[in-house]
């Protein structure tokens, strides 16, 4: 299956008043969307609208923080080159509810102020096939023939937190319809804790992982696994040695999204990554921009970002870039 | 209240836009005239972001096509002078509505070529002539040199006056043309070869402006209206300075008086009252 968004419609959604973003060009999806625009113009809430309108497809909490603080707001998917629309609608006065034809959403019925939902022939296949999947292992050797992708949020705050012995636990990848990365040291999604666990578990898999991060050349540093103290360390081209978390912002900011991508992308997926510049050099800018594009020729997925480095705009083109700052 | 849609757009708005966010929007015609702008309004980058649209006439169209896009109208454009008329400059600055100001001097560089700034840094710049004593006595050589540079402005003008019927592009005497080489007879031979226009016919036009210039000569501030300062500043360069008058030289020493104009007398009223006024105070209404 294959995913795409091709619009995203909002009113009254913090910065985004009364907006609709076209992410088509001649009508046709585009595989790299670059948001850009003056800090407060919405770019991180349209990442979060996409992220919430497509989890109600799994209908798991309605009361998502960012949708209950905006008053409409729509998604137009294509999946499989089918069109739909996914809704959610907290009208703000008491009207009547209308029929929104053959699109899926969730509306505020404010005469009895209760939620009601609207299914679709779209809405219903959708469910299920997130429910067959959903919690089911992800066979990093096997994932391209999954049958469902993922949606991938990267949100802005994104570093490797320092991980202990007690901490190391099975980290299987789990198939998740929405994975959100996260910054807790509770966080199963632990990359130094994975990475500890393959070694252990999977040696095949640790290899190609770790064949992975090495060939992304991190100016010559190499990661082992050091299993007296159960820890992930890196070697300097000098023959030093530190720990995983310390690793420059910059390094950690690639390592997360490119292994967190080798792990969890599943073709068709959708990525969205909030400030893909966090903490880079223009050189680690380029090098992590001709790494996405390079996954997505072996992968193929939407990447949508938000940036202020006119960089992107370059590397992904003009084409694809929407500035949300009015004029 | 309409839904704005938010879509593709031409690649070189994309990127204007990019860097634009919430601030204010002043074309200006080239590269030059951004470092300018932007060392004397360093402190207002945050407000305002200057963009080089490459010439006069794409500064007019391109401010044009933006307003027209834009919804927020908080989109400016400044040219150079040139030759046009008083009444042309007074026009556009004086309009409440105005998107396009005019410069009162000929051009930006006549703004940087003060005589107190120009005699503050050939004083230390690598010279064996130099022997200028004081501003004033800058002010006078800048006249003399205002005064040589007539004949060639005159030319200019002429062929300036027929551009509205022919294409003048690439006929204008460049900024560095050799005035010690080139005698004034010289000059009207040249422009009549570049208009194709008899040589009498030529020269009588050239008679004709070299009479108005010659009215203006007496300050600086009505000269730098008729004198170009591109010209002049070459000319400092030949008659002051000992290095090789390279490109690079040029805009080096553009850039010392750039500085020195913003540290040392201030910028000029004309520049501040398009900056300060007229658009950085519109942006708060």
């Amino acid at each position: 299956m294959q995913i795409k968004i091709l619009s995203l419609t909002v009113k009254n959604g913090g910065a985004l008043k009364d907006v609709k973003i076209d992410f088509t060009d001649n009508e046709q999806s585009q595989s790299v969307i670059v948001l850009g625009g003056a800090n407060g113009s919405g770019k991180t809430t349209v990442l979060e609208l996409i992220f919430a309108l497509l989890e109600l497809f799994k209908i798991s909490d309605i009361r998502n923080m960012r949708l209950m603080q905006t008053e409409y707001a729509e998604i137009e998917l294509l999946i499989d080159r089918k069109t739909t629309h996914v809704f959610f609608d907290n009208p703000a006065v008491l009207t009547e509810a209308i029929s929104q034809g053959n699109k899926y959403g969730i509306r505020l019925n404010r005469v009895n102020n209760d939620w009601r939902t609207q299914t679709s022939e779209m809405s219903q296949q959708m469910y299920d096939s997130i429910m067959l999947n959903e919690g089911k292992p992800i066979n990093l050797s096997s994932k391209q023939t999954n049958t469902i992708p993922s949606i991938l949020y990267f949100p802005h705050h994104r570093e490797l937190l320092p991980v202990t012995g007690e901490q190391i636990h099975r980290e299987e990848i789990k198939y998740q319809w929405c994975y959100r990365y996260q910054n807790l040291s509770s966080f199963s999604g632990s990359l130094e804790s994975h990475l500890i666990w393959l070694d252990y578990a999977e040696p095949e898999i640790f290899q190609s992982v770790i064949d992975f991060l090495n060939q992304l050349d991190f100016e010559g540093k190499t990661f082992h696994i050091h299993r007296k103290t159960l820890s992930v360390i890196v070697k300097t081209r000098d023959g030093s040695t530190h720990a995983f978390d310390k690793l420059s912002s910059g390094e950690q900011n690639i390592l997360i999204l490119l292994l967190e991508l080798y792990r969890r992308l599943i073709p068709g997926s959708i990525v969205l990554l909030d400030e893909i510049e966090n903490s880079l050099h223009p050189a680690f800018q380029h090098r992590l921009a001709q790494n996405l594009l390079q996954l997505q020729r072996q992968i193929p997925f939407q990447l949508i970002l938000t940036t202020h480095q006119p960089a992107f705009v370059k590397i992904f083109g003009e084409n694809g870039t929407r500035i949300l700052t009015e004029f | 209240m309409t839904t704005r849609t938010i879509s593709k757009l031409p690649p070189e708005l994309t990127n204007i836009l990019f860097e634009l966010g919430n601030r204010q929007l002043v074309l200006l015609e080239g590269k030059d005239d951004i470092e300018v702008f932007e060392e004397w309004f360093m402190e207002n980058l945050s407000d305002i972001y200057f963009y080089p649209a490459d010439g006069s006439l794409n500064v007019k169209t391109f401010l044009q096509e933006m307003l027209k896009k834009s919804s927020k109208g908080k989109i400016y454009g400044i040219i150079d002078r040139d030759f046009r008329t008083e009444q042309e400059v007074n026009a556009a600055l004086s309009e409440q509505s105005a998107h396009l100001f005019i410069l009162r001097r000929y051009a930006l560089e006549n703004y940087l070529l003060e005589p107190f700034a120009v005699w503050e840094e050939l004083r230390i710049y690598p010279s064996k002539s130099f022997n200028i004593p004081d501003s004033s006595a800058m002010e006078k050589d800048l006249l003399k040199l205002c005064a040589q540079l007539k004949t060639m402005m005159a030319a200019n003008w002429v062929i300036y006056d027929s551009s509205t019927r022919e294409n003048t592009g690439g006929k204008y005497f460049k900024e560095g043309y050799d005035i010690k080489k080139n005698s004034r007879k010289d000059i009207i031979q040249q422009t009549s070869k570049r208009l194709n226009w008899e040589l009498a016919r030529v020269e009588q036009k050239i008679v004709e402006k070299e009479v108005i210039i010659q009215s203006k000569l007496d300050s600086i501030d009505t000269a730098y209206q008729m004198i170009d300062g591109k010209h002049l500043l070459h000319q400092i360069m030949y008659k002051y300075t000992d290095e090789p008058k390279t490109k690079p030289r040029v805009e080096h020493f553009r850039r010392l008086l750039t500085r020195t104009v913003k540290e040392k007398i201030g910028l000029h009223t004309d520049i501040l009252w398009i900056i300060k006024r007229r658009i950085l105070l519109e942006a708060q209404k």
